[in-house]
């Protein structure tokens, strides 16, 4: 039997075609397992950050047995409390969009990170692994039109709650997602130009070269003015301070998640966490290199530590660097005071979307005289 | 205390740096984007200076850690007993009518065995829900029998009924004077005292913190 299995597994049908599946399949569940263990993480960093801040310890209490892995269990314990919370359905919501609404905002949140390489691939033994679960050429397309599905679910939620708080909130998110939609992608066509792809993959290989000879070809460097676009306009897609006027609390209460409890509202949660974790995902990939170590390119990374060990140097490259992305969200929400919603808007469409524009313009003038 | 030093303060406001005077904004102001790093550098001094400092920030650990309170608070009552062991309160209803709250429930019994105190209270409850811990009751009995220095103060409970305290309770359950953080007499009160200056006092050392990182973070707006 076991004579039987290792021929077979040196065959050339499996290892060309049944062997790049399996390993395609366990990257699919890989990828949306560790992005989703990463939300407690990011919650904790969030509460632990703002305490700190502020000048407070932040959570602390909760422990197992007198340990309290520096607050870590909150999330947990949080966790276990909005799942055995009552399921409540408000008298005037719309039940099937109602119950739809919050797994409409998860999804599109989890799917972005497909498209994302977490580290250069490598061949082992004539078998190349990819660390990114789908290479399709659309590539970053493939994201922007993923993470603008998530407009649907507040949008939904906040029709079917039944609530006029709710239904403003989703109004104010829709044309506000809508809005910067608009200029995250105008911001991201400068990076296309420059690079001349569209796909994550081959965007963040060539970000392992040098601009002459002594700065590492990322984005930032390429185009500090679409760096900044992206992030301001990232910062509003995932309706994070300052601009989180679609649960502007002070006005509307909670905006769209209002008539949510439970893990209802527990999944809006997430889908705010989910799309802070991808967006800084993609900045990291645009603009800071990706997986690339600065100055060691992935041929010569593999060249000196192999192919085994130099995924996991690349991976933890990959997380430190969106790890501060995630944290810039964090240290912006506790610093920043919300904008006004007209300030909002005057802000996208008045000045960061004809900025975006001339930024286009005037790149494709450089790359036309340098060619 | 009079007016003076009153108008004399509004003065000093009148034409004070530290106040914010409505100005138009200037031009790097406006673009905001040089601000939001200022702001970003303010905050983030915070969180680096505190999590190097983690022991130094005023927070105290609230049930684990409490705060020392000052002599003269006045907290949950107790019912003094004679050395004999026989309660002091002579269950003379002073207390009950003095208590603005209403909140002190008395029934009388009679001594039969000839003590010369003749009266003593069969029932003695206060309501915790209602009390306002005035000290009218205190300050109203005759005998010395109802004090409020047991220095407790963290009085919740599950249900309302518990937080009737019978005379039981408020006998006996109460931490014993060296631990208590309430003061009664005089000579008590001035052993407080001594302890507190002596700079045992969690409370000293706390406000003590709090100073330094004030003084650590200096220009925060
Ligand atoms: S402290 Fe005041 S309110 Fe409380 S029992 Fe005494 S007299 Fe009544
Ligand atoms: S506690 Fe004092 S005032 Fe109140 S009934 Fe007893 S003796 Fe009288």
């Amino acid at each position: 039997m076991s004579f039987y299995l290792e021929t077979y597994i040196s065959t050339y049908v499996f290892k060309t075609l049944y062997l790049p599946i399996m390993i395609k399949i366990v990257l699919a569940v890989a990828f949306p397992l560790v992005v989703l263990s990463a939300i407690p993480i990011v919650v904790w960093m969030e509460r632990r950050g703002a305490g700190l801040i502020q000048d407070r310890m932040g959570p602390n209490r909760s422990n197992i047995a007198g340990y309290t892995f520096f607050g870590l269990l909150h999330p947990i314990n949080d966790a276990i409390k909005m799942i055995m919370k009552e399921t409540l359905t408000p008298e005037r919501a719309k039940v099937l969009f109602y119950f739809l609404a919050p797994a409409l905002v998860v999804i599109p949140a989890i799917m972005t990170f497909a498209v994302i390489p977490v580290a250069a691939p490598v061949e082992i033994e004539g078998v190349v692994i990819p660390f990114q679960v789908a290479t399709i050429d659309t590539g970053l397309l493939y994201v922007l039109a993923i993470s603008s599905l998530g407009i649907y679910g507040i949008m939904m939620a906040g029709w079917a709650s039944g609530n006029k708080f709710s239904m403003l909130g989703g109004l104010r998110a829709a044309s506000q997602m809508l809005s910067y939609e608009m200029v995250l992608g105008i911001s991201l066509v400068t990076l296309f130009m420059i690079y001349a792809e569209i796909e994550p993959a081959a965007i963040v290989e060539s970000q392992g070269e040098l601009i002459f000879g002594f700065i590492p070809k990322w984005g930032i460097f390429l185009s500090p003015v679409a760096f900044f676009i992206f992030i301001t306009a990232a910062f509003a897609e995932c309706n994070r301070t300052p601009f989180d006027l679609p649960e502007a609390d002070s006005e509307i209460v909670a905006g769209y998640h209002l008539e949510y409890g439970g893990m209802k509202f527990a999944m809006f949660m997430m889908a705010e966490y989910l799309s802070i974790i991808t967006m800084s995902a993609v900045v990291t990939t645009m603009f800071f290199g990706g997986y690339q170590l600065p100055f060691l390119p992935s041929a010569k990374l593999h060249a000196l530590a192999g192919p085994f060990i130099s995924p996991f140097i690349q991976i933890a490259a990959f997380s430190v660097k969106t790890l501060f992305f995630i944290w810039l969200y964090i240290w912006a929400r506790w610093t920043l005071p919300r904008f006004r919603y007209d300030q909002v808007m005057k802000l996208c469409y008045l000045k960061l979307f004809p900025i975006a524009l001339a930024n286009i313009f005037i790149t494709a003038a450089i790359i036309l005289l340098i060619s | 205390m009079s007016n003076k030093k009153y108008t004399k303060i509004t003065d000093h406001f009148k034409d004070n740096e530290f106040i914010n005077k409505n100005r138009p904004l200037t031009f790097l102001e406006r673009l905001y984007f040089i601000e939001i790093f200022k702001g970003l550098a303010v905050t983030i001094k915070h969180f680096l200076y505190n999590f190097f400092n983690f022991s130094k920030l005023p927070t105290i650990d609230y049930p684990d850690k409490k705060r020392k309170i000052p002599a003269s608070f006045r907290g949950r009552h107790r019912l003094t007993l004679r050395p004999d062991g026989t309660t002091r309160c002579v269950a003379c209803f002073l207390c009950s009518t003095a208590c603005p709250a209403d909140c002190i429930y008395i029934e009388a019994g009679e001594y039969s065995d000839g003590n010369p105190n003749e009266k003593y209270p069969l029932r003695y409850e206060i309501d915790m829900l209602r009390c306002v811990f005035c000290g009218l009751c205190v300050e109203a009995c005759p005998c010395d029998a109802i004090r409020m220095d047991t220095g407790l103060y963290d009085l919740a409970d599950y249900s309302r009924e518990d937080l009737i305290f019978t005379k039981e309770k408020l006998t006996s359950d109460y931490p014993p004077l060296k631990e208590r953080g309430g003061a009664f007499n005089a000579e008590e009160f001035e052993a407080a005292r001594a302890l507190e200056s002596a700079g045992k006092d969690e409370n000293d050392k706390a406000r003590k913190r709090e100073k330094q990182s004030e003084g650590d973070i200096k220009n925060d707006d």
